[in-house]
């Protein structure tokens, strides 16, 4: 199959989801307790309000209807309003920031992660049995226990509390103001954040990269005398997929973990946002992020798909 | 022949130090769960007050005023600490291990029947709708879900349950999908294996063909990813007590404990930042080597899997 006609059939799969998810984003509203009139009135709603939202929402028409005027709203870029953190602020509005925000955060943790993880990793791989190689196994091991709200908590304590840095403790992220501090700010959160994933890359890379050493052609390669850039090359060529599946995992571990790390550090991302529309239950907000969140990650796996469909033709078939 | 086969195993087992350190503590960890309430020193929510002159709650071996004696200090409002762990650490293991179980058996009842009956309509809702709820990485779907039931219970019908039960369920919802895909696959080749064939033919009831015959056969795959996902559970359920999304004050719960000690920051005292944390990481620590343990024992082929932490 040609490398175009294996991502437009990627795509024409990923559609089904896409869907499904802005169901899943709509339907939200109807499992809430008492439904999103009692959500939207509060404990606080008299019944005559409660008649005034049902009709304002076009609660009385029917769900497929319902649906359709949501769904329209949203491809027109309007996902609604705030109802109790900011009245009447457009949701698309107040989603800007905090969206770069965690962006920022989670480009930030997968450099640290992949950084980290790919130089212990390959390290090890060529030196196998050594201290290193006993640190990389250690540390992927802590990786999976050690939460990373946990280390992110102790970074802000030695570095916020102990060493007193004004930029530890500012969770001030904003490259259109001040890109010196905002860098300084990312630091700690990045490091957390990409720390406690690191184990995982440098495990995967070391296993695949000394499995690929061991495979019969890099021997047989060896053997001819082929000069070492020429086998590092073909072994790369053979081990990298793996790791690119290591990569789209991992930065999926570390949006998830941006959540926790944004409330600790209080950087005012997604995850901040998320957890204050819990809190609240502002559901149109949570709404969206659910569609936000959601087509997001179907994109990143469509990414990682057809990064493999490049990297290895045999996948297309 | 079977003890032979089991010896094999347990050696395989009992062979990785970690393994069965990671047993260990686990069992321990149950020990301090099943008897926490004999174990804990002082109820989890009594408040002490400190003798005169003293900050009580920054101590470790702080005494009250009324003479006790406090192993770990106590919290920011006076509550024994190591009483709070003990109490904590029941909460997170029940609403875990809970979680798992129940999705692991509605996992085995959705992928044994979508496995038998492969591409009918039911399996392809079912699969589609599994699809979409793995988009969502683990502890955001939990997430979302305790954000739009609230933490005050589910109603259904007449019933309401207890708090706890909303972060059991939001748990379920996030394993679920993925076991189910596990359950399935190891059914797919199954199904059509000979002795399924006979009992079709034999014309038993599809009931019995996928309880009795079935399922038995396709167990091994997601029991060991259900041990793995215990770790996980622990991570999640204290990752939601964390955000503030856990069991009500005065409940305990591991996550709730360590995002509370960020109020000793400024009497900077290190080992209230680093005892609650520790324990969950112990307790992640011990059920995820204790599930590659099983893992390796019962699947020794196994290497690395996408959806695993």
């Amino acid at each position: 199959m040609s490398l175009f006609k294996y991502i437009g059939r990627r795509f024409v799969s990923a559609i089904p989801t896409l869907i499904l998810i802005t169901f899943l984003a709509f339907g939200l509203l109807y499992v809430t307790p008492g439904g999103p009139v009692e959500a939207l009135a509060g404990i606080f709603g008299t019944p005559e309000q409660k008649v005034r939202i049902r009709e304002e929402l076009g609660l009385n028409d029917p769900l497929h209807v319902q649906y359709l005027r949501w769904i329209s709203g949203v491809f027109s870029g309007d996902f609604g309003e705030m109802i109790v953190m900011a009245p009447g602020t457009p949701i698309a509005e107040m989603l800007r920031k905090p969206l770069l925000v965690t962006f920022w955060l989670t480009l930030g943790g997968a450099l640290v992660a992949l950084v980290v993880g790919l130089s212990i990793g390959a390290l090890s791989a060529v030196r196998p049995n050594s201290w290193l190689d006993g640190f990389s196994r250690l540390s992927s091991i802590a990786t999976y226990s050690i939460p990373d709200f946990w280390l992110a908590i102790i970074l802000l304590f030695v570095f916020g509390v102990i060493f007193r840095y004004r930029w530890a403790i500012s969770g001030q992220i904003d490259f259109s103001r001040n890109v010196l501090f905002s860098l300084q700010s990312m630091l700690l959160p990045a490091i957390a954040l990409g720390l406690a994933k690191a184990g995982i890359v440098a495990r995967i890379t070391r296993g695949e990269l000394f499995d690929v050493q061991n495979k019969p052609f890099i021997q047989f390669e060896r053997i001819m005398g082929l000069p070492n850039r020429v086998v590092i090359k073909d072994m790369l060529h053979n081990g990298i997929l793996p790791i690119v599946t290591v990569l789209g995992y991992t930065i999926g571990l570390i949006f998830r973990g941006t959540f926790l790390v944004e409330v600790v550090f209080g950087a005012p991302g997604i995850g901040l946002f998320l957890v204050r529309a819990a809190k609240t239950q502002e559901y149109a907000l949570l709404q969206t992020l659910v569609l936000i969140i959601g087509t997001v990650f179907i994109l990143m796996n469509l990414l990682t798909d057809i990064l493999y469909g490049v990297l290895d033709p045999r996948v297309r078939t | 022949m079977k003890t032979a086969r089991f010896r094999i195993l347990w050696n395989r087992f009992i062979g990785d130090k970690l393994v069965v350190l990671g047993a260990v503590l686990v069992f321990l960890f149950l020990v301090i769960a099943v008897f926490g309430p004999q174990l804990a020193p002082y109820d989890f929510a009594q408040q002490f007050r400190a003798a005169a002159g003293e900050l009580l709650p920054m101590d470790v071996m702080s005494t009250t005023a009324t003479g006790e004696r406090l192993l770990l200090g106590s919290d920011a409002l006076g509550r024994d600490m190591l009483s709070r762990l003990i109490y904590g650490t029941r909460t997170t293991l029940v609403i875990s291990v809970s979680s798992v179980l129940t999705a692991t058996i509605l996992a085995i009842v959705l992928g044994s029947l979508t496995g038998y009956f492969q591409g009918s309509l039911f399996d392809e809702i079912v699969m589609r709708l599994i699809d979409a709820l793995l988009t969502f990485p683990g502890i955001l779907l939990a997430v979302i879900l305790v954000a739009a039931w609230g933490t005050q219970g589910i109603q259904i019908g007449p019933i309401t349950t207890n708090p706890e039960m909303t972060i059991v369920f939001a748990l379920v919802f996030t394993f679920t999908p993925r076991l189910t895909r596990t359950m399935r696959g190891s059914t797919i080749p199954q199904a059509h294996r000979a002795y399924i064939k006979a009992a079709q033919l034999m014309g038993m009831p599809v009931w019995r063909i996928v309880a009795l015959e079935l399922i038995p056969n396709c167990l091994t795959a997601v029991i060991i990813q259900a041990t793995t996902y215990l770790g996980l559970a622990v991570f999640s359920t204290a990752g939601l007590g964390f955000l503030g999304l856990g069991p009500a004050e005065p409940q305990p719960e591991l996550g709730k404990i360590l995002a509370r000690t960020q109020e000793y920051f400024l009497s900077r005292q290190f080992w209230h930042i680093f005892i609650p944390g520790f324990t969950i990481s112990l307790l992640v620590f011990a059920f995820s080597v204790l599930g590659d343990g099983i893992r390796n024992v019962l699947d020794p082929e196994y290497r690395f899997e996408e959806a695993d932490l």
